[in-house]
């Protein structure tokens, strides 16, 4: 090779940065799929997708495109459809909101969703940009569709005389609002052994369409402070959806809420007989001083007058 | 007044005196008795139970692309010879269709020992904590698509008793499409109409739990990049390929997504086993304007 040659190489050439990376930047989404097969006409639906990287050292550029046109318009993010993934995070939720027409037609919509990934400073001579593609099947029916995930249940600590909340925390996966039709509970002793109560909630409170949150009952037990089994039943209509048994706590009236300041100072004091003792002898004292100083300041006033 | 002061005194005495008493009769005096009887009890061990066996909160698990995520499990222990007498617990996760007596593996099974809470009466709380990797086998669809992820929590006591429970309200493991790729390509200092053959390689690696496939795209090489109003490169002057082959045998790069599908597979463990290579080249055309050409291209994974 000539110099001359050489020297037009160096002239003409196309590119400088000979910087090589040798690190790998990661993305990914999950769910990699928005879908329902239970929409209605005007049914409001949420849907979290998950954006993800091991190594979150700096920012991310997402771009989010949504097709076809014809659903796009149903579809809102919460984030929109340009925000910044933040560093130090290795999870990062975004929130699909859908909002079926009230006028759209019976069918299944398919689409996609592409969630781009770019460096927000560019990486050598040419970027690698990771984008994921999510799949879109949305169902429109007229069919009433009711059903619910448990999710878990709960029996939180009460006191006596308090009726026993049962929770259910369920997602509703139907698009009519859901809730257990029964819970059956069988109420034992600590040890599981005696059964000392028996009965049917069935007035538990409503989940909207395709929400998760608590569907809530109660029931009067009148039993003693102490620890309890309870076995349950949940019923959807007649179907037996979970069978299972609970622990839970009930406590002496006036512990589990917190009390008037007078209410506490009284508890406080008559504790016990010494602090009883203390409290009286002070008060007397109190008292007797405030009634020799009364006494004092009467006569002090008489004897001016006769002055 | 020396007078006075002893009438006060006598009549605080007096008014103490009253008021101690009174109390005495309201709360009553306290009695003693002597004991005298004698009695014995041998308390047997009870075997303890675990319940409200509860996985990730009862919520669909989300994995994290390339690492491990924490799940946790957790459970009320109790044992009817007080909740102190429970000395420890351990926990499965595990895919349902292994069972809970699987062998350890991080696709399905994960075993790990739980943390004891304090003592309330007969409970006692245990929260069992795993790392579940990206790997693990996806139950919301796919393969699995008829199972869901389960936990059994197993507590023992001081005699060595154990009891066990598993959940009810089992949850699905959410696919996870995800890639690690290269984060960039450098071809170097090129002359005009040079030819770089497909060589430059760029590693895509399988961070999810499913296997994928990409869709390539770019865009034009400028030296205002992205602006892109001085002079270009087209997308189509880079080419890319599987293998390291020769300019022209491989793909031309276009700006609309073109499937290159992947020769890999689901990932089985970690550091992921499944990396796809792509090579990369470019051609230069004669009498290309000196510059610093930049530009993007963009790896869109789909499931395969």
């Amino acid at each position: 090779m000539d110099l001359k040659k050489l020297l037009m190489i160096l002239i003409f050439s196309g590119g400088v940065l000979v910087w090589r990376n040798v690190n790998s930047s990661g993305f990914g989404i999950s769910p990699p799929y928005l879908k329902n097969d239970h929409l209605v006409p005007g049914s409001h639906f949420e849907q979290t997708i998950t954006l993800t990287r091991s190594e979150p050292k700096e920012p991310l550029k997402i771009t989010i495109q949504i097709e076809p046109p014809e659903i796009e318009n149903w579809i809102k993010v919460d984030k929109g459809k340009e925000f910044e993934y933040p560093a130090n995070l290795t999870q990062f939720p975004i929130n699909f909101i859908i909002d079926v027409p009230e006028n759209a037609a019976y069918g299944t919509y398919y689409g996609k969703i592409i969630i781009k990934a770019t460096p927000i400073a560019p990486k050598g001579q040419v970027t690698v940009a990771i984008g994921v593609q999510a799949e879109i099947k949305l169902k429109v029916s007229g069919e009433v569709f009711s059903d619910f995930k448990i999710m878990k249940v709960s029996i939180p600590a009460f006191e006596e005389g308090w009726p026993l909340k049962f929770i259910v925390t369920l997602k509703n996966i139907g698009n009519v609002k859901t809730r257990p039709s029964k819970i059956h509970l069988d109420i034992y002793d600590n040890f599981h052994q005696q059964l000392l109560k028996s009965g049917d909630i069935i007035n538990m409170s409503w989940v909207d369409p395709f929400k998760a949150g608590e569907s809530i009952g109660e029931m009067k037990v009148n039993l003693k402070s102490g620890q309890y089994w309870a076995e349950y039943e949940i019923y959807k209509d007649d179907e037996l959806k979970v069978k299972d048994k609970i622990r839970f706590n009930i406590h002496l009236p006036g512990t589990l809420r917190s009390k008037p300041i007078l209410k506490r100072i009284s508890d406080f004091l008559t504790a016990s007989p010494f602090r009883l003792v203390l409290a009286t002898f002070l008060g007397t004292l109190i008292l007797v001083a405030i009634v020799l100083s009364l006494i004092s300041y009467l006569k002090k006033r008489k004897s001016k007058i006769q002055m | 007044m020396s007078e006075v002061f002893k009438i006060f005194v006598i009549s605080l005495i007096i008014l103490f005196g009253c008021i101690y008493g009174g109390m005495l009769l309201l709360l009553g005096i306290p009695e003693v008795e002597a004991d005298v009887a004698t009695t014995s009890v041998t308390v047997g061990n009870a075997v303890p139970s675990v319940s409200n066996v509860v996985l990730n909160g009862g919520s669909d698990i989300t994995l994290t692309e390339n690492t491990a995520t924490t799940v946790e499990c957790t459970a009320t222990l109790t044992d009817n010879n007080g909740g102190s007498d429970i000395t420890s617990a351990n926990a499965v996760i595990f895919r349902s269709g292994v069972g809970s007596s699987c062998t350890a593996d991080d696709n399905n099974c994960y075993q790990v020992s739980c943390v004891l809470g304090d003592v309330s009466g007969n409970d006692r709380n245990a929260t069992c904590t795993a790392q579940i990797w990206f790997h693990a086998d996806p139950t919301d669809s796919g393969t699995y698509a008829s199972e869901n992820w389960d936990c059994e929590v197993t507590a023992q006591d001081s005699q060595n008793a154990t009891g066990s429970a598993t959940t009810t309200t089992p949850v699905e493991l959410n696919t996870l499409v995800a890639l690690d790729v290269t984060p960039s390509i450098s071809y170097g200092t090129l002359a005009p109409g040079q030819t770089l053959d497909c060589s430059v390689l760029t590693i895509a690696t399988t961070t999810g739990n499913t296997a994928i496939d990409a869709n390539i795209s770019g865009t034009q090489m400028c030296t205002d990049y992205p602006t892109c109003a001085g002079d270009t490169i087209a997308t189509s002057s880079q080419h890319y390929a599987t293998s390291s082959v020769v300019y022209g045998s491989g793909y031309a790069l276009s700006d609309t997504p073109t499937l290159l599908e992947f020769t890999t597979g689901k990932p089985t463990t970690h550091p992921s086993n499944q990396a796809q290579n792509i090579y990369w080249g470019i051609q230069i055309p004669s009498g290309q304007p000196t510059g610093d050409y930049t530009g993007e291209n963009t790896f869109t994974v789909t499931q395969d």
